[in-house]
């Protein structure tokens, strides 16, 4: 819409012209209104005062000179890229003869705890988790279901991490772990050290702990993969920058607080799938966070 | 170039060495920070070293690594959820030109950008100083060309404003 001198206020036309003076400085207005900003621009020195600073501000933009960092940066990035490394093989396969091999940045044993922990994590989870999803249903139906029994059952030790019939106090009890790390069998959270609260429990999770085949409960290996992880993570956080780590560390934070709230819920309402399937997501995250860590 | 993409340490400190302080500025342009701006230069590096192997050729290399840094610096500001750079002024105040010939009015600019808001600073930094398009903006960061061009047209009120103070 164009607007005529004559028939509006000289400041009306100021404002009309500022309005615009975006879509115009961008060659985003028809032809019409193009010329009434160019004329309006001629007639009034205040508005072209002020396209004069813009057209300023633009133009030193363009010109900015470089800035010079205040230090060498080099000896960080290469200390970042300069961790002892294993050629991977499969990533050279088809390479033409003569061609130098490309050395990942993953170090022999970062690489071997991250895989073994991997394989590990995913396949016992996925099969605790799968099983729960069944067993859960039936022993909910076969146990007469009373909540409060069932968290109470939860705060026994076999449910937090020892194999049914093995008494938490006798040391000299083997150990039901598949990675020897002095804390797995710990039930702390991640980032903050602090216990789980063992009466936040699933019922289901419960039940299938007290069956002799599943010496391990979907909470229990939860928390062990992650103890295990946590002090790979811990060794990483002391090599990754200081910027990194506090993201990490909140997401972590943010992430355990989700588990917490679950927690809470899930022991209000012990059956509630849908409180379930939330905390399941929230260990899950952790977990795919700490691995991602991990593995950087 | 193709000797650092094969893994030659030496021949990507060349390529550092030759774009830090292009990769450095946009840093602190973009990110408010000095301090912050040095460490995700680094991150830009090391990032650029991951990925120079995909490194096909069909743009510049320079263009490349410009678009490899910004988005770094915007994972980066999502992922600290930079609303403002509190010491941003003094911060880039501290930093060195490396043509000092310009000197008052340079830093009056620099100055003025590190105290825009942040989504303001950011499109004016990437289309005014760094020469993206709208639709390249747009596309970073996952708003409408509209919205690009009425924050872009802010920050220059708002420098406009700062400057003639």
């Amino acid at each position: 819409m164009t607007t005529t001198g004559s028939s509006v206020s000289h400041a009306n036309d100021c404002a009309h012209f500022e309005a615009q003076l975006g879509a115009w400085l961008e060659h985003d207005l028809d032809a019409s209104a193009q010329q009434w900003m160019t004329t309006h621009r001629h007639r009034c020195a205040a508005c072209a005062r002020l396209v004069a600073d813009l057209e300023t501000v633009i133009a030193d933009a363009s010109t900015l000179p470089p800035l010079t960092p205040p230090r060498d940066l080099w000896q960080g990035i290469e200390g970042r890229l300069d961790a002892p490394v294993i050629p991977i093989p499969s990533t050279f396969v088809g390479a033409p003869a003569g061609t130098p091999a490309r050395q990942r940045t993953v170090t022999v044993r970062w690489f071997a705890i991250a895989a073994t922990l991997l394989v590990a994590v995913s396949s016992v989870v996925t099969w605790q988790v799968a099983r729960r999803g069944i067993t859960g249903m039936t022993s909910s139906d076969s146990t007469g279901s009373n909540p409060a029994q069932v968290i109470a059952r939860a705060d026994t030790p076999a449910s937090v991490g020892v194999p049914a019939g093995i008494s938490p106090a006798d040391s000299s009890a083997p150990r039901d772990v598949s990675l020897d790390i002095p804390s797995a069998t710990g039930t702390t959270h991640v980032a903050t050290g602090s216990p789980l609260p063992r009466n936040a429990r699933r019922a289901g999770v419960t039940a299938v702990a007290n069956d002799d085949a599943d010496l391990l409960d979907v909470d229990v290996t939860y928390e062990r993969e992650i103890s295990a992880l946590r002090h790979i993570v811990d060794e990483r956080f002391g090599e990754l920058d200081s910027g990194t780590v506090t993201v990490l560390r909140r997401n972590l934070e943010i992430i355990d607080q989700a588990i917490a709230d679950s927690r809470t819920a899930l022991a209000r309402d012990p059956r509630s799938a849908v409180v379930s399937s939330q905390l399941d997501r929230a260990l899950q995250a952790k977990l795919s966070l700490m691995r991602r860590v991990a593995l950087l | 170039m193709s000797a650092a993409a094969t893994g030659d340490r030496q021949a990507f400190e060349r390529v550092y060495r030759a774009h830090a302080e292009r990769v450095f500025s946009v840093c602190v342009r973009m990110l408010g920070d000095r301090v912050l701006a040095e460490e995700v230069t680094q991150d830009v590096f090391v990032r650029v070293w991951q990925k120079l192997p995909g490194f096909r050729g069909e743009a510049a290399f320079s263009t490349w690594l410009h678009r490899v840094a910004v988005n770094v610096i915007l994972s980066r500001r999502k992922n600290l959820g930079i609303q403002h750079g509190r010491h941003a002024e003094e911060d880039t105040l501290e930093v060195t030109p490396s043509r000092p010939d310009s000197v008052s009015e340079r830093l009056d600019l620099e100055e003025a950008i590190a105290g825009l808001p942040a989504g303001a600073r950011r499109i004016f930094v990437l289309h005014d100083v760094e020469g993206f398009t709208h639709e390249e903006i747009g596309e970073q960061l996952g708003i409408t060309t509209g919205g690009s061009k009425a924050q872009l047209h802010r920050a220059r009120l708002l420098l406009r404003t700062a400057l003639t103070r």
